[in-house]
């Protein structure tokens, strides 16, 4: 006779609690490492504090389910420990003779293997319809029913509508930057958005080539940015900072380092740095500075990458205009330091494999220059 | 429904329900082409309704003549296969094979009146959405009726070879409804091309 | 045939027709379903292995900030290939492998109803899989995305092959699961043992019967989309061409209307698997099995309606896609219903913990988690922060390894006696589930905490200064667990089918259905005598069956003397026709045959023609395709 698996003495029930108790706790450890930078559960505007509770709510109340259901589970997971000592030997394919055939009805006899056991197995009957109907109908309608209320009312408040004083803000991505330009300033620059606090401000997006996703997780959730459309993105930013983003559509070889930066500033910061932008910056004072901005246009900087006030009007690349005052190159991914901006300059595929910038060949004395150059740009 | 015989189902019961096999890897191969329909007619449709006129100013949807001629030729190709199925349950195996040959020429007529409407579209496929879905609408039509003359070719070598017989005769029930989904599914995707333009457009 | 003049038993000439050509070539045109079938397995567990090994090499890359194992082209490659594995070579083929091994024998009948199309069905997926596996030989590997939005895949952004690899294997792909489809629709239909009426199939038929109506409608939509795009690549038609009047979101719209079914595809049959699994373990009748089986009709025909959840960040306007919330919501309720029936099903306590079982509280464990977050990702708002991220890689690992793979890995354990003759140790089951079922968790569940925090998906690197590093560290660390645990796995399987072939048991778990009720493995001829039967169970009312083993008919009609003794040499099954499933009529089914093969050579042929744009490659592709079609298709037998 071959002994079944499962049955017997060695027939151990799961230890499934403890394993998934020390993942749980092992989870919690890692994560105490330092924090994240750009956390949807770090609201920074009334948009992301919504969304922030809707995910809240949720979140407890998936947990409380889920819970729940596990206590469910464990209930015949832990009986089965009192019950398996007395099973039958014989194979349940026996033919036995005499016995009654079952009725043609499908769910009314309940019907178990054995014979023996059809009574006991009709004993549950009131506790699995009661769990077909509650747990499986009525509990979650209830859930579900409060989750859509929650969301068609955070639906409703996080909608991407105009407001009345709204700043627009045209956002623009190609492939690996951020094209930025505010239509009524008249003011173009890449990369990086600077925003007033508590003034509405609306985005714009459109794209030059592939779909792209603006998105700053402490702002509002994703836009994406997709060719023949305009979608915005609209909220109020109530906290002063400096705020990160990926880019959250696969666009291609670089679209791990397409990084959007926005800064919320006070409102008198913001009009300086309006001002600031509006106009060209200053010609070139210093010797150094004057060969640098020579050397912008041998090198062939000009081909893409526009400066106000200059000769330097293409828009293949990012506008150069106040690269001085930013806090990152390369769409975002490294900060604005000299040592930075010569790598960039002459090796930019090691930088950021795949950037459609070419690498400049270039001696170091005009590097040099160049970078001089290039810091008096405000 | 009466059985399908086919040279490899034999009736147990005196009375037979159920369809053969190849009855039902027809149908729901017809299912499987229709949902394919269906997604290029959600496509132009898609296409379509768009903020820009379709087709913008600069085409002229081409005329409706070839593409009419198209399917009343394939609706004459339809009848006539219809028409030898109803023969050969009747052993008329000469009837059946020659209203075969003339479903088959019908056919061949719309072929070449698609192509000729491709021919003088006056248009590529590549310089609008609106001649994309012309050219490819079309060219999907034309795909169906070139495998229905394929299907048309074997089932007619069969009939004058005597396979298909008033006893079995799956093969040439299985064509006639191909050729009629052929049928419909050539009035769908004509007509999303000829008729979903704005009134006016030429034609 | 025994040689001599004595007169061969049953069993001897049932054996002999329905066994394989002798040699090479009847081995390669074997059409029985239980040779498709466990091609189908294998080949299909050889690609999960090969998808698993590229997510270790992923989380390798990602296990620190700023790594270097790979550069970004080798990592878009890979999260390509992954997701395209995973997807259209493993979960799919696995679940169609096993519909077709078990079906026909849990119906009582012969063979699947159509055995040429049956193999063509394998072979083009075999050839797929081959065909998307070349491109790496070439250098050519494609590198979009699973799911290759335009315009990044039209040809001014991927002007190489890599993209026509992926539209033209995944074409091929669809094909095979079409093609299988209509083989397991047409089973449940016409197939059926005499007395099986609707009521009394097998949960595990059911689900297979649904996916299979839910692939004839969800899948040719999108052959229509990706003949499209690759005429956009090809002869340069502008369909997803914004500037030309064409439309970007039309993929999407077409893609996903394929995609949100293809979830639910990989998970009914997986729950049809899990429902097999536990009845046998728990000796007892499915809890609410009508509610169980209308709650798979029910999932089967709401998931078409959820599509748009997956294109929230598109601007569509808030009317529009609060309809798909709703929706996405109602889909929670079948599935919840489902997870109370497997509870109550095991609520008398009276289980039987082999390795299958432990896959299958794994299930239930894992994929509830995934559904929570599933409504989580619903609604919009909050969609509109998880899209794109890992939260949302949590979310669809969760759902698909806890709905698919661990069925699937639980079916390997219980079904395996009936494919091969051979029983998985059952210690070093349980102990590679513990490893696969830790491992799972360190590895995706702080990826929740991950998306949220910003990291968004389909990054090769990331840098340091973020605060995702330790987490990141952590779920590579439970990949490697998880690898191990599937590793031991794979050992298991492979050990245990070396050495001599023991004696293994019919039923060695005392299921219920009739599969249990002949040899293991299968003989050839399935069952020696037609089957009758009168119940759910069978195997469990010993008298509501006639034919197995200990009850045969005792006055058999003619007919059905014929097909349990097949003295013409002929393979024949009975066709049983409607709801009662009354014999209808007797089918001759062809044995061997190489169409298929050929077939699907002329199809290779011609794609491999459209890939390298060569006409007159493509041409004679075609040619071949027809000319076997039309011979295989030809009146005849064989």
């Amino acid at each position: 006779m071959t002994r079944r698996p499962g049955v017997g003495r060695d027939a151990r029930t799961p230890r499934l609690r403890p394993l998934a108790t020390s993942a749980a706790l092992a989870v919690l450890v890692a994560a105490c490492g330092e924090g994240p930078r750009d956390a949807v559960t770090d609201p920074a505007t009334p948009q992301a504090a919504d969304i922030n509770w809707l995910w809240s709510l949720s979140f407890w109340m998936g947990t409380a389910v889920w819970i729940v259901v596990m206590i469910l589970l464990a209930v015949p997971i832990l009986r089965s420990r009192r019950t398996h000592d007395d099973e039958p030997a014989e194979p349940a394919t026996a033919i036995v003779p005499g016995r009654q055939p079952p009725g043609a009805a499908i769910d009314e006899p309940m019907v178990a293997a054995d014979p023996n056991r059809h009574a006991e197995a009709r004993r549950d009957a009131k506790v699995r319809s009661r769990l077909l109907w509650i747990g499986g109908i009525i509990l979650p309608v209830i859930i579900l029913f409060i989750l859509l209320i929650a969301d068609g009312r955070v639906g409703a408040t996080t909608a991407h509508v105009e407001r009345e004083g709204e700043l627009v803000v045209d956002v623009t991505g190609h492939m690996f930057w951020w094209e930025v330009s505010y239509p009524e300033e008249g003011i173009v620059t890449a990369n990086e958005i600077n925003i007033p606090v508590d003034r509405p401000v609306r985005f714009r997006l459109f794209t030059d080539d592939v779909i792209h996703s603006f998105w700053l997780p402490p702002l509002h959730g994703k836009t994406d940015m997709i060719p023949g459309q305009e979608n915005w993105q609209s909220f109020v930013p109530t906290q002063t900072g400096r705020f990160r983003g990926n880019c959250a559509e696969f666009c291609g070889i670089a679209h791990a380092q397409m990084v959007v930066w926005v800064e919320v500033m006070e409102p008198g910061d913001y009009d300086d740095w309006v001002l600031a932008n509006q106009t060209a910056p200053d010609a070139p004072e210093t010797e150094t500075a004057i060969v640098g901005e020579r050397v912008y246009f041998e090198a062939g900087c000009a081909a893409c990458h526009a400066i106000d006030g200059t000769a330097a009007v293409a828009r293949v690349g990012p506008d150069l205009s106040n690269l001085a005052t930013r806090g990152t190159l390369a769409a975002g991914i490294v900060p604005n330091t000299r040592d930075n901006l010569r790598e960039l300059i002459v090796d930019p595929w090691g930088l950021k494999p795949g950037n459609p910038m070419p690498p400049t060949i270039i001696d170091d004395d005009e590097l040099d220059a160049l970078l001089d150059y290039l810091e008096t740009l405000q | 429904m009466a059985v399908e015989t086919s040279r490899t189902a034999a009736p147990v019961t005196d009375t037979p329900r159920g369809a053969a096999m190849g009855t039902w890897a027809l149908w729901l191969t017809i299912i499987v082409l229709a949902m394919f329909v269906a997604g290029l007619s959600t496509a132009a449709l898609y296409l379509e309704t768009g903020p820009e006129p379709w087709p913008p100013d600069e085409f002229q949807v081409p005329g409706r003549g070839p593409a009419w001629l198209a399917l009343a030729l394939t609706l004459v190709a339809t009848a006539g296969a219809t028409y030898a199925l109803w023969r050969i349950k009747t052993a008329s195996r000469r009837l059946a094979a020659l209203s075969l040959a003339w479903s088959a020429a019908a056919l061949t007529g719309a072929v070449i009146a698609l192509v000729a409407s491709l021919a003088g579209a006056g248009f590529r496929w590549d310089e609008h959405a609106y001649t994309s879905a012309y050219w490819s609408l079309t060219g999907f039509v034309i795909t169906f009726m070139g495998v229905g003359l394929i299907v048309l070719a074997a089932v007619l070598t069969q009939t004058v070879a005597g396979l298909v017989d008033e006893h079995r005769h799956l093969e040439l029930t299985n064509a006639v409804i191909y050729l009629w989904f052929v049928l419909v599914s050539s009035i769908v995707l004509l007509a999303l091309v000829h008729y979903l333009p704005a009134v006016g457009d030429g034609g | 045939m025994s040689a001599g003049t004595s007169r061969p038993t049953d069993t001897e000439l049932l054996d002999y027709v329905w066994a394989a050509r002798p040699g090479f070539v009847g081995w390669l045109g074997q059409c029985n379903h239980k040779a498709v079938g466990r091609r189908f397995i294998f080949t299909s567990f050889f690609f999960l292995l090969l998808g698993g090994a590229m997510a270790l090499l992923m989380r390798t890359q990602l296990a620190l900030p700023n790594n270097d194992v790979m550069g970004p082209d080798g990592f878009n490659q890979l999260f390509t290939m992954h997701g395209t594995i995973m997807m259209f070579l493993f979960v799919v083929p696995m679940l169609e492998g096993f519909t077709i091994y078990v079906g026909p024998l849990a119906l009582g009948a012969r063979d699947m109803p159509m055995p040429r199309l049956n193999a063509f069905g394998y072979w083009v997926f075999l050839f797929g899989g081959l065909f998307l596996l070349s491109s790496g030989v070439v250098g050519a590997v494609p590198d979009s995305g699973w799911f290759a939005y335009v315009p990044l895949t039209r040809a001014e952004f991927a002007p190489g092959l890599n993209l026509d690899f992926w539209l033209l294997g995944v074409t091929m792909l669809e094909i095979a699961g079409i093609v299988a489809a209509i083989e397991v629709v047409t089973l449940m239909a016409r197939f059926r043992a005499s007395g099986m009426s609707v009521s009394r199939i097998p949960i595990f038929v059911w689900s297979g019967f649904v996916a299979s109506v839910m692939i004839l409608f969800a899948f040719p939509p999108l052959v229509a989309g990706t003949i499209l795009l690759e005429l956009d690549r090809k002869i340069g038609t502008v369909f997803y061409d914004a500037a030309s009047g064409g439309d970007p979101l039309l993929w999407q719209h077409l893609f996903w209307w394929f995609g949100h079914p293809e979830v639910y595809i990989q998970l009914i049959p997986a729950l049809g698997m899990a429902a097999a699994i536990v009845t046998a373990s728990a000796q007892r009748r499915m809890a609410g099995r009508t509610a169980f089986i209308a709650s798979l009709v029910a999932i089967g025909i709401l998931s078409f309606g959820l599509w748009v959840h997956h294109m929230y960040a598109t601007g569509i306007p808030l009317m529009a896609t609060s309809l798909f919330t709703a929706a996405s919501f109602m889909i929670a309720i079948p599935s919840g219903v489902i997870i109370m029936s497997f509870i109550g099903t095991m609520w008398w306590g009276r289980l039987r913990w082999t390795a299958a079982m432990y896959y299958v509280v794994g299930f239930v464990i894992i994929f509830v988690a995934g559904g929570i977050t599933g409504v989580m990702v619903a609604m919009v708002p909050f969609d509109w922060q998880a899209h794109d991220t890992y939260f949302v890689v949590a979310h669809l690992h969760y759902v698909l390894v806890g709905g698919s793979l661990m069925p699937i890995l639980g079916a390997l354990h219980f079904w395996m006696p009936k494919l091969t003759g051979r029983i998985m140790d059952e210690r070093w089951g349980k102990i590679a589930f513990g490893l696969i079922f830790v491992g799972f968790n360190v590895t995706f569940f702080p990826q929740h905490a991950l998306g949220l925090w910003g990291m968004t998906r389909r990054i090769w690197t990331y840098e340091a200064d973020l605060g995702w590093n330790g987490l990141n560290l952590l779920s590579t660390a439970g990949s490697y667990v998880m690898g191990l645990g599937m590793l031991i796995f794979t050992i298991n399987m492979i050990v245990v089918h070396l050495g001599p072939k023991p004696d293994t048991p019919d039923n060695p778990w005392g299921a219920e259905s009739m599969e249990w009720a002949t040899g293991s493995p299968a003989p050839n001829y399935n069952f020696r005598s037609t089957l009758q039967v009168a119940s759910p169970e069978p195997l469990w009312d010993g008298e509501s069956m006639i034919g197995a083993k200990g009850g045969e008919d005792p006055d058999p009609p003619a007919w059905q003397r014929q097909l349990d003794r097949p003295e013409t040499g002929l393979r024949q099954a009975l066709a049983t026709s409607g709801l009662d499933a009354k014999p209808d009529h007797i089918v001759t089914l062809p044995g061997h045959s190489l169409w298929p093969l050929w077939a699907t050579f002329g199809l290779g042929v011609g794609l491999i023609g459209v890939l390298l744009d060569a006409v007159a490659l493509g041409v004679v592709g075609l040619i071949a395709l027809i000319v076997a079609a039309t011979a295989w298709l030809w009146p005849g037998v064989e």
